[in-house]
């Protein structure tokens, strides 16, 4: 078996064309055992990056090793090593959580016996004991969710794929949901890709980000790294004409950015007076001005507007 | 009292290899397709084909039964009609309900070919075809054989003339069940793809031939290919509509087309994701 190391994934300028489209240009990117956010809106590349990972696809050029194989030439070993939860539905209906689920974990190679004592630990898992002989066709979509994650977990992967875990659940099951993701990295210690567009979603739950965009490596590496790298911004709120008010800010020599309804400046505490002259001057009101506290939605809209400050770290 | 997370257990590392893997897919798919259905063909199947098969070697004079007596089987209308119902209960669903309910994205996340997929589910559908196009033949032959109606060696012979057309018929059939079932994600459409298309390529070549000389237009009608094998396996004599040489590689060839036909089709769908 090929050694894991530090390092979980390695990709070394991937590009996937399809036909005209650059599905992912040059995607270079390292990531050790842990929780992966793989972010991006939709048509970023995340689909096609997952298909690589698996080795469902070939990249056009670079490489792509994942728990220490070649994707492109060693599929098999990472599928017996992965487990994938996709976003749509594609479980069968007719079949019960606990037959679906030990099916899938012969599938992966489990003997018999063992894939049942394995659905019935994943199935409670999952909070799914009760209902478990239930027709899948019965279920919510709720619990057709933590039925995929159970088929995902089955034969104990070192790598979790789940691709949108909590799409179309409501308040209550996205909390429930991401609890569960939780402790399937904190406690069971798997290490996880969650590929989603809702960023808040992985803030909490990750600690590396791959940050794509049609295609384009826009971040990726530790959050808090990453976080804090762009951590000098200060946020203004203002009452006022904020025309006359940006203007006396640039005349002192500042290069404020609206974002929304907020003004945002990059500079040192000590330029604090000057940011108050400036409102004095113009007749402005300040309503607040602080430290900007940064998520990953700041991280990634800053990406987007300037996409030629790829991070790799 | 404390409350804790749940736990599961790890499993251990042992993992059985691609056979164990074809062998599950090829027993669930196979369970799968067991119901009201598939039940009553086989039941119906049986009943009538073994009647059809053993009133005419049964009715033969004492020690006149030849190997030709066995032949009725296939001049039968029931026997294409219930191959194709079979064809169309356990084939039509076999890849269709897998792409509509997108089950094949978990089928091939897992350490599984599409090979093997594939290689799975077309053995399931070829012995459930099997039960009918070759199984009523085999057990007529038994039973007729332990009557004592016949000799052992006409008992082996058309034994072996039930295998050879037997299987030729579940080649061509359950490629075409694959072929419509991974056409589409509905397996009702699959079904009707199934009969329609048999079903018009024997009328559409009765109506041709009725008006044109050409005998080669002939090997279009996969039941006219079966019924010249079968004249010819069990030495019935006469003129064959087709060459039945030729017309047992082409049921056969265009099975194994139809086969890869579905592999390419299967090849394009979209594993992860929309």
């Amino acid at each position: 078996m090929a050694s894991v190391g530090d390092r979980l994934i390695s990709l070394e300028s991937v590009v996937k064309q399809f036909d005209q489209q650059r599905a992912l240009d040059a995607v270079t990117a390292e990531f050790r055992p842990g929780t992966i956010g793989l972010l991006g809106p939709n048509g970023a590349g995340k689909t096609t990056l997952l298909r690589l990972l698996m080795g469902l696809l070939p990249p056009t050029a670079g490489r792509l090793q994942v728990l220490g194989y070649d994707a492109s030439t060693q599929p098999i070993p990472i599928r017996e090593r992965v487990g994938y939860m996709p976003e749509h539905e594609c479980l069968i209906p007719e079949m019960s959580a606990v037959g679906f689920v030990a099916y899938m974990g012969r599938l992966s190679g489990l003997p018999p016996e063992e894939a049942l004592s394995r659905t019935h630990d994943v199935l409670q898992f999952v909070g799914l004991r009760e209902e478990r002989y239930r027709k899948i066709s019965q279920y919510s979509i709720g619990m057709r969710q933590r039925v995929k994650l159970a088929q995902a977990i089955v034969h104990d992967p070192a790598l979790c794929i789940l691709d949108e875990p909590t799409a179309g659940l409501d308040p209550d099951g996205r909390r429930e949901m991401l609890e569960l993701v939780r402790a399937l990295s904190q406690i069971q210690g798997h290490s996880l890709i969650v590929s989603t567009h809702l960023l808040p979603d992985v803030e909490g739950l990750c600690d590396q980000v791959l940050l794509l965009d049609a295609g384009h490596l826009l971040a990726a590496g530790p959050v808090a790294t990453l976080l804090d790298a762009g951590a000098a911004d200060t946020v203004v709120r203002i009452k006022g004409d904020r025309e006359r008010f940006l203007a006396a800010l640039v005349e002192k020599g500042f290069s404020p950015r609206m974002m929304g309804e907020e003004l945002r400046l990059a500079m040192p505490s000590e330029a604090a007076t000057q940011v108050f002259e400036a409102a004095a001057a113009t007749g402005t009101q300040i309503r607040y001005m602080g430290r900007q506290i940064h998520t990953l939605e700041d991280l990634f809209l800053a990406k987007v507007q300037a996409p030629d400050s790829t991070e790799s770290l | 009292m404390s409350i804790s997370p749940p736990r599961y257990t790890a499993t251990s590392r042992v993992r059985r290899g691609r056979p164990y893997r074809m062998l599950t897919m090829f027993s669930h798919e196979f369970r799968r397709r067991w119901g009201l259905a598939t039940a009553f063909i086989l039941v119906l199947a049986y009943l009538a084909l073994i009647i059809t098969v053993a009133i005419p070697v049964l009715l033969a004079p004492p020690g006149g039964a030849s190997l030709s007596d066995f032949r009725g089987l296939y001049g039968s209308p029931i026997w294409p009609l219930l191959t194709l119902l079979i064809a169309a209960a356990a084939g039509a669903g076999s890849l269709a309900d897998d792409l509509g309910s997108r089950a094949i994205t978990l089928y091939l996340s897992r350490p599984i070919l599409l090979l093997d997929y594939l290689s799975a589910k077309a053995a399931s559908v070829a012995l459930w075809v099997a039960l009918v196009a070759v199984g009523p033949g085999l057990v007529s032959v038994l039973i007729i054989y332990l009557l004592g109606a016949v000799p052992a060696a006409t008992a082996f012979a058309a034994a072996l003339a039930f295998l050879a057309v037997g299987l030729a018929s579940t080649i061509f059939f359950t490629g075409l069940s694959l072929a419509f079932s991974a056409a589409t994600s509905k397996s009702l459409y699959a079904g009707a793809g199934i009969f329609g298309v048999t079903l018009s390529l024997t009328g559409g070549v009765a109506a041709v031939t009725a008006v044109s000389s050409n005998p080669t237009i002939r090997y279009l009608d996969p039941l006219t290919d079966i019924q010249s094998v079968a004249g010819a396996a069990f030495q019935s004599g006469g003129v064959p509509a087709t060459d039945p040489s030729l017309s047992a590689i082409l049921l056969v060839a265009v099975g194994l087309v139809l086969g890869v036909g579905a592999w390419l089709r299967l090849e394009r769908v979209e594993v992860v994701g929309e």
